[in-house]
């Protein structure tokens, strides 16, 4: 039995079915919200200042959280 | 080692799906096994069951889910550790359908505890939404509480397009232990034409024995107690430490 394409409503309980293209979310270690955010609001969380250590931490960048707003170290998903 | 974590659903009410989970628990705890039952329902009828005012606490599984809050802070010990519920976790749902990953929620929190467990059971509740999701999501395995009578096999065919859509977007690995049939009446022939029914049609496991239609588990409720501590020598409890042994063999390989 596969999943029946006709009946959307019900997916939409689910995260998958409201991702959206060209969008990434961003898991912060502080608040532990998970939000997700378009590139170019990325780009804005990035701004002026930002860090990358991929494979160091678990929560590999260091920018300005979309949920609580504090500049902290968060995770990037880029499907989820 | 990890706990395994069986979800209890059947998106029709009043199937004995809290009757089914709490006695399993006990059930399972009589063999030795450390269990955690989670309700999972804004009714809070598997708190109440455990004899905890749900109006009394302050802190519920909707902090988990919600706030974060570790589940450890908000269990009770009763028969069995119980992660309780009140009303307030009607509001969850609203909550949870903003969020990002909100399939997730309770999986996420009962990672800090499965290693402290043998068995997670949860109590889902009686709908289809966001928190029957989580459950469904957070298990390794269902079972389907199902009461022999008609139209019972219309919940049963919805439970498993549900569980196709979990398999598909959370939880690939979710595999269905079987039906326990419930409020069984061994004298109709209706109840045994709704089980053979359900099992043809669906392909889906009947696990023995059923359990019979008694006042006895009303009365265990409304003493805060499983079947098996109210009435250990009654069928139903006796049913129950039955399917409870047959659950357990089905995680031993």
């Amino acid at each position: 039995m596969s999943v029946r394409d006709d009946v959307p409503s019900k997916h939409a309980l689910y995260t998958k079915s409201d991702r959206k293209a060209r969008t990434l979310t961003v898991e912060c270690s502080t608040c532990r919200e998970e939000t997700r955010v378009s590139y170019l609001e990325l780009a804005a969380l990035l701004f002026p200042v930002h860090v990358h250590v991929p494979l160091v931490k678990y929560h590999h960048s260091w920018m300005r959280c979309p949920a609580c707003g504090r500049r902290t170290w968060v995770r990037l998903h880029l499907d989820r | 080692m990890s706990a395994r974590v069986i979800a209890f659903a059947n998106q029709k009410g009043g199937v004995a799906k809290t009757t089914t989970t709490f006695s399993i628990a006990a059930g399972l705890n009589g063999l030795g096994k450390r269990v955690l039952a989670v309700d999972l329902d804004p009714q809070a009828a598997l708190t109440y069951s455990a004899g905890v005012d749900p109006d009394s606490l302050a802190e519920t599984v909707n902090d988990v889910l919600v706030r974060r809050l570790p589940v450890d802070k908000v269990v009770i010990t009763r028969e069995v550790d119980i992660v309780p519920a009140n009303i307030d976790l009607a509001g969850a749902e609203a909550v949870l359908l903003a969020k990002t990953g909100r399939e997730y929620a309770l999986q996420r929190a009962l990672r800090d505890v499965v290693e402290d467990y043998d068995y997670v059971l949860i109590d889902c509740p009686p709908s289809l939404g966001i928190l029957t999701i989580n459950g469904l999501t957070a298990a390794q395995q269902v079972v389907i509480p199902l009461q022999c009578e008609a139209l019972s096999h219309r919940g049963v065919g919805q439970l498993l397009e549900t569980l196709q859509d979990i398999r598909h977007f959370t939880n690939p690995n979710l595999a269905l232990i079987g039906v326990i049939p419930t409020m069984y009446d061994g004298r109709s022939r209706h109840a045994r034409e709704v089980l053979e029914d359900v099992g043809s049609r669906y392909g889906v496991e009947i696990l023995e024995p059923a359990v019979r239609k008694s006042i006895r588990f009303a009365e265990a409720s409304q003493a805060g107690v499983s079947i098996m501590s109210y009435a250990p020598g009654h069928p139903g409890a006796e049913a129950y430490r039955q399917l409870a042994s047959v659950i357990d063999e089905r995680g031993a390989g």
